[in-house]
């Protein structure tokens, strides 16, 4: 404390904020929907335990800012992540959820699997072609005629 | 889009459902043409409670006898949940053609005053009215009360003190509570998820007592854990004729008991071709004359319904009596958020 | 012991055998596919086995059962997605300890222990039945609201290295779990209106996407996915070594039958309750806990399969499912008109010898089947992560559409992957949320009830905590969140200091 006012790492500080915002917002919630529902008993009320989880999740909050004055100065930076990378991986994944009602799930998933292993450096193509369609051809049939999970 | 995915959804809950139809394609004959046909696949019989409730039993043992008479089989699914609204939906997402039917239970009245769902019997074609199974007041097996005297004189003389359990607000134990409390008996009602979990309650000493259905206690009388105090209703059960009737405990209970508490009944969506509901009603009515079903309904004490309200007239007079009885008690005690009259249902 | 007899005469009968071998096989297939529950495969069973015989239809069961829990493992173990929520605690030593090259002695430790844990679990099913079920019953739900607080608090301080970073996960995942039609008043909330959300966040894409998804876009970001390629360690595992925790796999066992018996809690609970109890008792792990130990294996699942016997006990004595695959068994029984509850073991012995006999077939064919699957599967980690990882991803996918049938599901998969990802970059252990996922619903109606119940008492507070269980329960409880509090911590350590000066 002599060493006057700690930097608190701003991970810290964004992630305690966010949850302490969290905390009260869902504190409100569950108070005007306890109020405006039927049972005006907190018993038996549904939002009982919501109100009790937000309490929790702003005290979490507070210690989580209290640590953040700890571990300040410790320098905790792994390697600096690919988050391009990462979305271009929820990208496809999106585009893959999305069009699979559209094409079917058999084509769509051999499309999906080559884009995917092109995209992370395969280059073999027999090799790409021949996984996706196993894979994909598997699963429909081990899903959608062994376990009659209706697969689009 | 969004649609097109609902759609996606109910096609395919269907279609798990009905595992047995095991080369199913997704486009099963929709336009149903030569209606004389049915049935010519597996049945999917919904039951909206999960396994081993009143519901559940009688229902699968009614599938069982219905199986026999229609000559197809019958795949029973449980979707329980949200006081059966969950499978109430399911049935009516299905396609209209038979091959989806429901055995429900009472609440399927309900569930528009306690703002669950939208849907009430008046989206169903009645079948058959099938069983009541009775309501019986239970006690521990160490409980200081032997009788129903006891039970009635502590509530009395505590009012708000003796402990319930009951399966949550709507269902057919809320309705008891309710009933009780016009009698002048109030108690602590604490809310479980099912009937089994409310005879744990029982048997741990949690609670003082419990209003339970028969079919469900039945061996644990046997066994001798539960000690039976009283019958919620106007007649007793025949195997026990030393139990008696709340009513003769409490002669003003009378007018109040005279419903069956948990009618269950087969239906199906109302959308379904008449030639189709002619069959299943004509195979329901002989499913009810085997032996078997007859040693079932008289081994688990169940009241016949369908001696009682045997044609549709009877039986659509049967479920809007209900429907206002029961509704119209909720709301008056402040449990159901929505109105009955909403519904067009009126005062009894 | 004449049930002695009966129930080992069931060894001799090839087709009964023959039976429990099928339902081991779909057993290991079904668990060892995310995605692919137990509960699913018992759920399709009871359409299949409806025509069946009694005997048969429970030996497939019991097979399906017994190999299913062990067989959730091994996804656990090879790529970090437990096949059900009760092997999430193998994840934590059991990937560690695959990825570093010893996939197959992680795999052989698994099977060995389950084999010991799911023995135990019969044995006391047999022989402690309904002593355990009076146990049960003593339970109330301030116990076991306690009791689910406690397996959050233990996982919070075990799983991270920061004890508020793993209670925030705990606490948002109990929030994501009131997401829903509330089980006790039957009112929909924090649904926003949308229909989908009203049957609740399932748990088995939270599941996927948390540890699945979340682990494919971890490897990305971190640009692995081209790196080294995990040698397989070419090392003996000697049999003699495997057997030295014995001693404690009896102990976790112990731990995974009580907590088993105990409806709703189940195998999660059990298995991070024996973690913790591991990281307790055993001071010198071959490998530090988290980044591989043998013995986080052990504890994991010895604890989780001893729950299948556990979770058996108050369906067959009280006709309450311990778990959700004993929900669908109890339905099993149902439709062959067999009627579980007190009287169930007295009235009909033969069919509980059937299920004895069934669960200890099965546990043989577990320790057949996973020394035979582990050295072939186990080999799954040298495949190139180029190409295993869009593979698991689609894996994912299916899994979590396949648990419902709702393309909503894999939404919310992808959501869970989404927000896994960025909990593991800031040192948020998934662990956590995951069993607070599971265990949401319960504690919430645990304690409205255990509320609801004392509030007819003249003393609130001597009918909330007034019990023996209920005051252990409490003070562990405390202990374990007191014990991590900072403050708390640096208190007693001046103390002891001074104490000692």
């Amino acid at each position: 404390m002599e060493k006057g006012i700690k930097k608190i790492p701003k991970s810290y500080l964004i992630e305690s904020a966010v949850f302490f915002i969290l905390g009260i917002a869902l504190f409100l919630y569950a108070m005007i929907n306890h109020y405006s529902g039927i049972a005006k008993e907190w018993k038996m009320s549904p939002y009982l335990f919501p109100v009790l989880i937000a309490v929790f999740l702003v005290l979490l909050s507070v210690s989580l800012y209290s640590e953040g004055k700890r571990v300040s100065g410790q320098s905790q930076e792994g390697a600096t992540p690919k988050i391009k990378t990462v979305f271009i991986a929820v990208l496809m994944m999106l585009g893959y959820f999305f069009l699979m009602p559209l094409i079917g799930f058999l084509p769509m998933t051999a499309v999906y699997l080559m884009a995917f292993f092109y995209f992370l450096g395969e280059r073999h193509w027999i090799r790409m072609i021949l996984l996706s369609a196993i894979t994909s051809g598997l699963l429909y049939v081990i899903f959608d005629m062994m376990l009659n999970v209706m697969l689009p | 889009m969004m649609k097109g995915l609902k759609k996606l959804f109910a096609l395919a809950t269907i279609g798990v459902m009905m595992v047995t139809t095991a080369c199913s394609g997704s486009g099963s004959s929709t336009g149903s043409s030569t209606q004389t046909e049915y049935p010519t696949k597996t049945i999917t019989m919904v039951i909206p409670y999960g396994a081993g409730g009143t519901t559940d039993l009688t229902g699968r043992q009614f599938a069982i006898q219905l199986e026999k008479e229609l000559g197809q089989s019958i795949t029973v699914v449980n979707q329980a949940g949200a006081s059966g609204s969950v499978g109430a939906k399911t049935v009516l997402d299905a396609e209209p053609d038979g091959y989806t039917i429901f055995y429900t239970a009472d609440t399927l009245g309900t569930q528009r005053v306690m703002g669950l769902s939208d849907m009430g019997y008046d989206d169903f074609t009645p079948i058959m009215a099938v069983v009541n199974d009775p309501k019986v007041i239970v006690v521990g097996k160490d409980s200081p009360y032997e009788t129903i005297n006891d039970l009635v004189d502590d509530m009395i003389a505590r009012p708000g003190k003796v402990k319930m359990s009951y399966t949550g607000p709507g269902g057919s134990g809320h309705v008891q509570a309710l009933i009780y409390n016009k009698l002048g008996l109030d108690m602590a009602l604490t809310a479980y998820t099912s009937g089994s979990d409310c005879i744990v309650a029982v048997l741990g000493g949690q609670v003082d007592f419990t209003n339970s259905n028969y079919s469900t206690i039945a061996s644990y009388l046997e066994s001798g854990d539960l000690k039976m105090l009283a019958v919620s209703s106007n007649e007793k059960l025949p195997q026990y004729p030393d139990v008696p009737t709340l009513s003769e405990v409490i002669p003003e209970a009378e007018p109040y008991l005279d419903i069956p508490f948990t009618p269950l009944s087969l239906v199906v969506d109302k959308d379904v071709p008449q030639e189709v509901v002619d069959v299943l009603k004509e195979a329901a009515k002989k499913a009810v004359q085997e032996q078997d079903w007859i040693d079932f309904v008289n081994e688990n004490n169940l009241e016949k319904l369908y001696e009682k309200y045997p044609d549709e007239a009877s039986i659509l007079q049967f479920y809007a009596d209900w429907q206002s009885n029961i509704c119209w008690l909720l709301y008056d005690a402040g449990a159901a958020p929505n109105s009955p009259e909403q519904y067009g249902i009126s005062r009894p | 012991m004449g049930s002695f007899v009966d129930v080992f005469s069931y060894f001799t009968d090839i087709h009964f055998v023959l039976m429990v071998l099928v339902g081991s096989v779909a057993g290991l297939f079904v668990g060892s596919i995310p995605g692919l529950s137990v509960s699913m495969a018992t759920a399709l069973l009871v359409s299949i086995t409806y025509s069946w015989q009694t005997s048969d239809a429970l030996a497939t069961v019991m097979g399906i059962y017994v190999v299913g829990v062990y067989s959730g493992a091994i996804s656990a173990i090879l790529i970090n997605i437990p096949g059900a929520p009760s092997s999430v605690v193998t994840t934590l030593d059991g990937f560690p300890l695959a990825n570093s090259g010893e996939s197959y002695k992680a795999l052989k430790y698994a099977t060995i222990y389950s084999f010991v844990g799911t023995t135990f679990g019969f044995l006391a099913l047999w022989v402690v039945a309904n002593p355990i079920s009076e146990i049960a019953l003593k339970f109330t739900p301030m116990d076991y609201f306690l009791l689910a607080l406690f397996g959050l608090a233990t996982v919070g301080s075990l799983t991270t290295k920061s004890f508020s970073k793993g209670l925030i996960s705990a606490t948002l995942g109990l929030m994501f779990s009131m997401v829903g039609i509330d089980s006790v008043m039957g009112t929909p909330r924090m649904t926003f209106g949308l229909v989908d959300l009203q049957t609740g966040i399932s748990i088995v894409p939270a599941l996927v996407g948390l540890f699945g998804f979340s682990e494919v876009l971890s490897v990305i970001s971190s640009g692995h996915q081209d790196g080294e390629v995990s040698k397989i360690v070419k090392s003996v595992v000697y049999v003699k070594d495997i057997l030295k925790y014995w001693g404690y796999s009896l102990y976790f066992s112990l731990i995974g039958t009580v907590v088993g018996a105990l409806p709703g809690a189940g195998g999660p609970v059990a298995a991070f309750l024996a973690y913790g109890e591991a990281r307790r008792i055993i001071k010198k792990p071959t490998r530090p806990f988290g980044e591989g130990a043998v013995e986080g294996i052990v504890a994991s699942e010895s604890a989780n399969n001893a729950c299948i016997g556990g979770a058996l006990i108050p369906m067959l004595t009280l006709a309450i499912p311990g778990d959700a695959v004993t929900a669908i068994i109890l339905s099993v029984f149902y439709i062959h008109g067999l009627r579980p509850g007190p009287m169930f073991i007295k009235t009909s012995p033969e069919m509980f010898h059937i299920i004895l006999a069934g669960g200890f077939i099965g546990c043989i064919f577990l320790l057949l089947l996973g020394l035979l699957v582990a050295p072939r599967i186990s080999k799954i980690i040298t495949v190139p992560k180029r190409l295993m990882l869009p593979i698991v991803s689609v894996l994912c996918v299916v899994g979590a559409f396949a648990s419902n049938n709702r393309m909503f599901d894999v939404a919310l998969m992808i959501f869970f992957g989404i927000l896994g990802y960025f909990m593991k970059q800031r040192g948020y252990s998934v662990a956590p949320m995951t069993l607070a996922i599971v265990l949401g619903g319960m504690m919430d109606s645990n304690f409205r009830r255990a509320i609801s119940l004392a509030s007819s008492e003249d003393n609130v507070i001597s009918a909330l905590f007034g019990r023996p269980i209920t005051l252990i329960l409490l003070t562990l409880t405390v202990l374990t969140i007191g014990a991590n509090i900072p403050q708390i911590k640096k208190f007693f350590k001046k103390r002891t200091q001074k104490t000692a000066a």
